[in-house]
């Protein structure tokens, strides 16, 4: 299930409602999700998690699920 | 530290034609014409006393200037500044996040030396390039 705070970021940032958003939720099927907004979203996920991700890693965060994986293993989710 | 800005990016569809504008119209001393298959993009730098613009079209559908032509058209989009440090660099405005699109890569245009590009909410698109090839 998808985090509270992860789910806010998502809406904010891709103009969603929050009640669409899940782990599915990807940037092939947003439309909003565009390369731009990919690295807002990023940016706001690292302020918010406190977290920084490598450059390698950011194209690959293209889901809720990925950034949700990430977080995970950086252990603050 | 930034040592100094080196260059405005300006993304332009047709790179024949926008040489073409800045040389006989904006009176610009226009260099080569550089290919470079990591940055997937054709560029040139057109150069006066005060500065130069590098203009850059796309090299394949895959390039990252073709979304910027489709999100916003074209024209100026990044800042390029030169560092001694690159690596010390990007750690430092990381904490100041701003954020790599990518790792740092070798660029034709700059005879191999390292570049990087970064985004920030508010200062947008800004590129390092490394001042001396390491």
């Amino acid at each position: 299930m998808i985090d509270d705070r992860l789910r806010t970021i998502l809406a904010d940032v891709l103009e969603l409602e929050p009640g669409t958003i899940s782990d599915a939720t990807a940037a092939g099927e947003v439309k909003s999700w565009d390369s731009v907004r990919h690295l807002q979203l990023v940016l706001a996920v690292e302020g918010e998690f406190d977290v920084a991700f490598d450059p390698e890693e950011i194209p690959t965060l293209t889901s809720a699920r990925a950034i949700h994986d990430a977080l995970a293993a950086r252990g603050v989710l | 530290m930034l040592r100094r800005l080196d260059h405005t990016g300006f993304a332009v569809k047709d790179l024949e034609a926008a040489i073409a504008l800045f040389r006989d119209v904006l009176a610009a001393d226009v260099g080569p014409i550089f290919e470079d298959p990591l940055q997937r993009v054709r560029l040139c730098f057109a150069s006066y006393d005060g500065g130069r613009v590098e203009l850059i079209a796309p090299l394949g559908d895959d390039s990252p200037v073709t979304r910027v032509l489709a999100q916003g058209g074209g024209g100026t989009y990044h800042l390029c500044y030169e560092t001694d440090d690159l690596d010390a660099e990007v750690a430092r405005l990381r904490k100041q996040r701003f954020l790599p699109t990518g790792p740092a890569q070798p660029a034709v245009a700059f005879g191999g030396r390292r570049v990087i590009f970064l985004f920030h909410q508010v200062a947008k698109l800004i590129e390092l390039v490394e001042s001396t090839a390491k």
